[in-house]
């Protein structure tokens, strides 16, 4: 049984996250084409951006966080 | 010539009741000890009056041990069960005795489910009497003039349908209430060793849902950009906003380019359309009216709102305020009411404008309530000077019900089409034209209207600013104290006496955090485990159905036996499932926990050694509470911040915009601020140091007058 790597609860089948960041993964990819339609901005632009709205939900603000450092990290190595 | 004994709820009821009834308004009061009674004299029949403080009675378990399932109860003293309750032993031996000397009982309990199962338990556990032969008063107000209508008009029997129900309730809540707490402790104390209360009931779980499933959606709530073209003109001096016909736009170019066409063009009337509204009075208030304004004006908790309006019941002020009706009946003497009230000074215009109305209708509600009308004032004046709380509820009530013997308001609505080049805008407008009811609701009218010149087709608009605004779509809004108990009651879940307390014991055990009911990790934690293992606990559904077959009860229609062993097999099959997974949800609970307690202390990582967190740290010699460094007890590292001393602090996620360090929400009454832990140095909290230091220099120069809790 694997944890969440965000928030220690228990993964869901088949991925590292839980079924909370899992879903907040989801809807960050889903909310995209809405940001990409409107601003013409990329991936990488997107999750900076959304990253500053107040709006932002705290699980969706923690996977943005994670997906960062990781890309991070991985550019690091 | 008779002996009777009354019975009435609280003791400054048992006052009214006796200061009412006795011939000469001059009644005894005699004290036994630490508790009293009155005597008064009536009609040549001497009349004892007494009072519960509450229930005197209250379920126990037949079989003992601290263990679920515990299906069987009986009733005791309530001082056998609560330690708290000790008052209540005096007093059940005084009425133990004066049910001795007398010769017919009389119940004047509130007129409600609670009240009459309050008077019961009296008559049937401290008189030992034949509970078929008392009497009830039944009144909804504490005026002399009703307190004696209902005594000379008692009813020969008491309201055994509401008994029932009552009683099914109390037994159904207990059965809940606490097989659950102990089902959830006990799997904590099992798997971790630890004796944590977690509790839960059969009402709170559903609530606990719904506070859920909003939070969920907050906080996955993925925001998107729109744009709004904000058009501001002038016609003739008045300043109007047009407001874009097509809404949103939700592509940043398209709105900038939008906003470059129109800024050359001039704007023109092409079409006014009017229309009048007729706006009847609003009904007098039932409770939950009343709570719902009091929070929007005052700010006030339902159960604070609750509390007050008991007061002034109490002071005989208004009527009974646990009602669900909108309505007044025909019987209600209003012009006596409003003569009584024309003598309060700051009222006397008011109502003089009032009576000089042709008609005195009040506007009735749709809602009922088979045993009070709406709230209202008695017209009995206040003796002493209300305090600043009780005026502001007495003064809500006054209004509405003036009000609601208003005539109809009429209002006009404009909204005029304005062209700018192609595009079409829109402004409105509404103007008041006959106030109406709105002048006796006063102060207390939500006015959002805003009127518009004379405009007619053709008028040309000068443009004054053409602006882009950039938004974001919102999540949904969090619930409110308000917001809650309206959902409550749409859902039909609790009644109008339990809903206020309820919604602030999700606060008190920690499950929501603050006025907005944020679930706390622990909240989630409870919420997870239930969900995944005893779902029914959660479902309204389950909830309802017992809401309606105890409201069966009260009209008479169902079975309290029925109701009672349904309730009791659900739950043993809720039990039974719970306990073989014991483990598992022990397990899970206490990872929620831990997880819990880790967020309620956790500060970030310590700013001057490597590997440190902040956390809460709890002074042994001082009690004093601050934040401290991890690595304070190995002597590596000795970081430390001050702390507010008063309120809760609950760690935030995010940081500081200033200093970076971590934000925390400090929760003190009903007031909740944002700092940082290094408010004490961080150069943008200086601000918020020097007006909380005036403050400080002010409320010393002014004494507080207002207690802000009755
Ligand atoms: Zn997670
Ligand atoms: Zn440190
Ligand atoms: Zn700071």
């Amino acid at each position: 049984m694997t944890e969440c790597p965000i928030c220690f609860r228990q993964s869901m089948n088949g991925t590292e996250l839980c079924e909370y960041h899992e879903e907040a993964l989801t809807r960050l990819r889903a909310a995209f084409a809405e940001w990409e339609k409107a601003l013409g901005v990329g991936w990488i632009d997107y999750l900076s951006l959304v990253y500053r709205t107040q709006e932002l939900g705290l699980w969706v603000r923690e996977i943005v966080a994670y997906l960062t450092s990781r890309s991070a990290a991985s550019m690091l190595s | 010539m008779s002996r009777v004994l009354v019975i009435s709820e609280k003791p400054n009821a048992a006052k009214r009741i006796a200061q009412a009834l006795d011939e000469k308004g001059q009644p005894h009061e005699i004290a036994v000890g630490s508790v009293t009674y009155y005597e008064c004299t009536k009609d040549n029949d001497t009349i004892l009056v007494t009072y519960a403080l509450g229930h005197l009675y209250e379920l126990r378990q037949t079989e003992g041990g601290w263990n679920y399932p515990r299906l069987e109860t009986e009733w005791v003293p309530k001082y056998e069960v609560e330690k708290k309750a000790a008052k209540t032993r005096p007093l059940i031996a005084l009425i133990k005795r004066l049910g001795r000397q007398v010769d017919r009982f009389v119940v004047a309990t509130d007129y409600d489910i609670e009240g009459s199962l309050i008077g019961y338990l009296v008559l049937k556990y401290a008189c030992e009497i034949d509970t078929a032969k008392a009497q009830r008063m039944v009144f909804s107000s504490l005026t002399k003039s009703d307190i004696v209508e209902a005594y000379e008009s008692a009813r020969p029997n008491l309201d055994f349908t509401m008994i029932e129900s009552g009683c099914v309730r109390h037994k159904v809540d207990w059965l809940y209430g606490i097989n659950l707490t102990r089902a959830l402790t006990l799997s904590i104390r099992k798997s971790a060793g630890w004796f944590k209360i977690v509790s839960t009931g059969r009402v709170q779980g559903p609530i606990l849902e719904f506070v859920a499933l909003r939070d969920k959606e907050i906080n996955l709530f993925v925001p998107t950009p729109f744009w709004n073209i904000a058009v501001q003109g002038i016609f003739e001096k008045h300043e109007l906003s047009l407001e874009f016909s097509n809404g949103r736009i939700d592509n940043k170019e398209m709105a900038y380019a939008l906003a470059d066409e129109i800024r050359g063009k001039t704007p023109y009337v092409d079409a006014v359309r009017e229309k009048s509204v007729v706006q009847s009075a609003p009904p007098p208030f039932n409770l939950s009216d009343l709570q719902t304004e009091a929070y929007r004006l005052f700010g006030f908790r339902p159960s604070k709102t609750l509390s007050v309006a008991q007061k002034l019941y109490l002071d005989a002020l208004i009527s009974y305020p646990r009602t669900s009706s909108q309505r007044l009946p025909p019987s209600l003497d209003i012009n006596a009411i409003l003569n009584g009230l024309q003598k309060i000074a700051r009222l006397g215009p008011l109502v003089r404008r009032l009576l000089k109305q042709a008609q005195l209708t009040p506007t009735q509600g749709e809602k009922e309530d088979p045993a009070h009308p709406a709230i209202h004032p008695t017209g009995t004046q206040p003796t002493e000077e209300l305090r600043p709380n009780e005026r502001k509820i007495f003064d809500l009530v006054v209004h509405r019900f003036l009000a609601s013997l208003g005539e109809a308001a009429v209002k006009k609505i404009v909204k005029a089409d304005i062209l700018c080049g192609e595009r079409l805008f829109y402004v409105r407008g509404v103007k008041v034209l006959i106030t109406g009811w709105m002048d006796f609701y006063g102060p207390f009218v939500l006015m959002k209207e805003k009127a518009l010149p004379d405009l007619s087709k053709g008028d040309e608009i000068q443009l004054t600013s053409v602006k882009v605004d950039e938004k974001y779509t919102s999540p949904p809004s969090r619930y409110n104290p308000s917001s809650l108990l309206r959902l409550l009651e749409r859902e039909n879940l609790g009644t109008k006496a339990t809903r206020s307390e309820i919604i602030d014991s999700l606060n008190s055990r920690g499950y929501t955090v603050g006025d907005r009911f944020e679930l706390s990790a622990l909240g989630y934690a409870i919420y997870e485990t239930l969900k995944q293992y005893v779902p029914t606990v959660l479902s309204a559904d389950m909830t309802r159905r017992l809401e309606e077959e105890m409201e069966e009860i009260q009209r008479g229609a169902g079975s309290r036996e029925s109701v009672l062993s349904e309730a009791k097999a659900n739950l043993l099959t809720l039990l039974g499932n719970f306990r073989s997974q014991e483990d598992t949800i022990g397990q899970a609970l206490v990872k929620g926990l831990q997880r819990y307690w880790r967020e309620e202390q956790d500060m970030g990582p310590c700013p001057n050694c490597e590997d440190g967190t902040l956390t809460l740290v709890y002074s042994p010699k001082s009690g004093k509470r601050f934040v401290g460094c991890s690595n304070y007890r190995n002597g590596t590292c000795s970081t430390t911040f001050p702390l507010p001393q008063k309120g809760k602090v609950l760690p935030l996620k995010k940081q500081c915009p200033y200093c970076g360090y971590r934000m925390i929400r400090v929760l003190s009454g009903r007031k909740a601020w944002e700092t940082c832990i290094n408010w004490a140095e961080c150069t943008g909290r200086q601000d918020e140091l020097k007006a909380l230091e005036e403050k400080r220099t002010t409320k010393e120069r002014t004494k507080p007058v207002e207690d802000e809790d009755i």
